[in-house]
């Protein structure tokens, strides 16, 4: 399974091999399944990396189709999983340019998901959420990548089929506003308690 | 002042939070799409595996293979079935089409029928999934088989119909276009191959699945053809399918 981390093995069953070539040959009561298993996963990453839960399902509904429509080309079922993480990521980049909702400057908070983690204040939360939006896709979808499905550099580069220098200026310049985005948090706090 | 690791530490558990389930009717509505959505180069994939796990089998096979084919035209053009060039002086039907194209009663030796598909889904086969629609208001009907050498690649013997000789000609330009830069972009040959009517030959990339392809596209009256060989093929094979084809046709 190359290209995909323990975490993301652990957080899906494996598509198996058969039921990819099957639905390599046009079977469609197979790709069913393969969509069912892989749903949860995709939107998953989907929802990481746009940040709105009608975008991620519909970047999620347009990969599944596209997933469909390429399989056949796919060279090696093992490679499957690492394949269908592209192909969602291509249409997370074409959910994140073509629709009007996605903007740098939109700030919505997801608000389906409880408090989240307890150890990431509200103000942290609202700061990278604020940060995060500000990126564009493909620095977005690097951070994603490396910090929710655990790849390494090389393995993003394989993924996303660019150069791993790509990836490393993607992320270090994803990672510099993200931190920016926590300072700026910061730096109210630290002024209101210097002393006078 | 935020370390690397605090950093790291801070996207890991922000990541986590949000939600990890797809609605199902997300899936329900891809699965709609899916079954309107034709796979890309679909109907060559059952090649792609077949030629997988074929092995080389001795020359001496491949030898009687070809003489084979040999013998099968050379008793066409004995047996005056077939006229020697130029176009038909009949219109050919639909009856026509499995005694033109390659097919599991009257393929040549050597070579297995392992998939075969007519009508418009035979029709456009051939076609890159993105660009204009083929014009069916002439289309009459169509047969493609997939072909299997225990020797080399696979081949395949494609026909499709038109009822008249323009109509036909509509479609040849179309499948040209779809073979070049409108559509696979594959190589267009300088040598015309001498087929028919009209003819062309295109290598390189194409249907999604061999990076090695030959394709001779010609047309015979009404009716277009195209002989294929994918994978690792033998272009001397193609080129017999291709004139067997062309003989039967004439």
């Amino acid at each position: 399974m190359s290209g995909v981390t323990e975490r993301a093995a652990h957080e899906v069953d494996k598509v198996e091999h058969e039921l990819v070539a099957r639905a390599q040959r046009g079977d469609e009561n197979a790709f069913a399944d393969i969509a069912y298993a892989i749903g949860d996963r995709l939107f998953t990453v989907a929802q990481r990396i746009l940040r709105d839960i009608d975008l991620a399902e519909d970047a999620t509904q347009q990969a599944i189709v596209a997933i469909w429509r390429e399989l056949p080309g796919l060279r090696d079922p093992a490679r499957f999983d690492a394949w269908s993480y592209r192909v969602l990521v291509n249409a997370c980049y074409a959910q994140a340019r073509s629709e009007r909702r996605w903007s740098p400057s939109l700030h919505v908070l997801d608000t389906d998901h409880g408090a989240g983690d307890p150890q990431l204040s509200v103000a942290d939360r609202d700061q990278l959420e604020r940060g995060f939006r500000r990126l564009p896709p493909e620095q977005r979808a690097v951070l994603v990548l490396q910090h929710y499905l655990d790849l390494t550099l090389p393995q993003i580069a394989e993924l996303l089929g660019v150069p791993i220098g790509t990836v490393r200026s993607r992320l270090h310049y994803a990672r510099r506003a993200m931190r920016a985005a926590l300072e700026a948090d910061a730096r109210p706090a630290l002024t209101g308690s210097r002393p006078s | 002042m935020t370390t690397e690791r605090d950093l790291d530490r801070t996207l890991d558990r922000w990541m986590d939070d949000g939600p990890s389930i797809v609605a199902d009717r997300v899936i329900a509505a891809a699965l709609t799409d899916v079954h309107t959505t034709r796979q890309r180069g679909a109907r060559w994939a059952p090649l792609k595996e077949l030629f997988m796990t074929m092995k080389p089998a001795a020359t001496l096979v491949a030898i009687a293979a070809v003489a084979v084919l040999g013998i099968a035209a050379y008793r066409f053009i004995l047996g005056g079935d077939i006229g020697m060039g130029g176009p038909p002086d009949r219109v050919l039907t639909a009856e026509d089409l499995p005694h033109i194209v390659l097919t599991a009663e009257n393929a040549p030796g050597g070579l297995t029928v392992d998939g075969t598909d007519d009508g418009a889904p035979a029709l456009v086969t051939p076609l890159h999934p993105v660009g204009p629609s083929f014009d069916m208001s002439a289309f009459v009907d169509a047969l493609i088989t997939n072909l299997n050498s225990a020797e080399t690649g696979g081949y395949v013997s494609y026909a499709a119909l038109f009822e008249t000789s323009a109509d036909a000609e509509g479609a040849y330009d179309f499948l040209v276009a779809e073979h070049t830069d409108a559509g696979w972009g594959m190589q267009r040959s300088s040598v015309d191959p001498e087929l028919g009517d009209e003819s062309a030959t295109f290598t390189g990339a194409a249907y999604d699945i061999f990076e090695r392809n030959e394709v001779h596209l010609w047309r015979v009256g009404n009716l277009v053809m195209a002989a294929v060989g994918v994978g690792d093929f033998d272009s001397d094979q193609v080129r017999s399918i291709a004139e067997l084809m062309d003989d039967r046709a004439q």
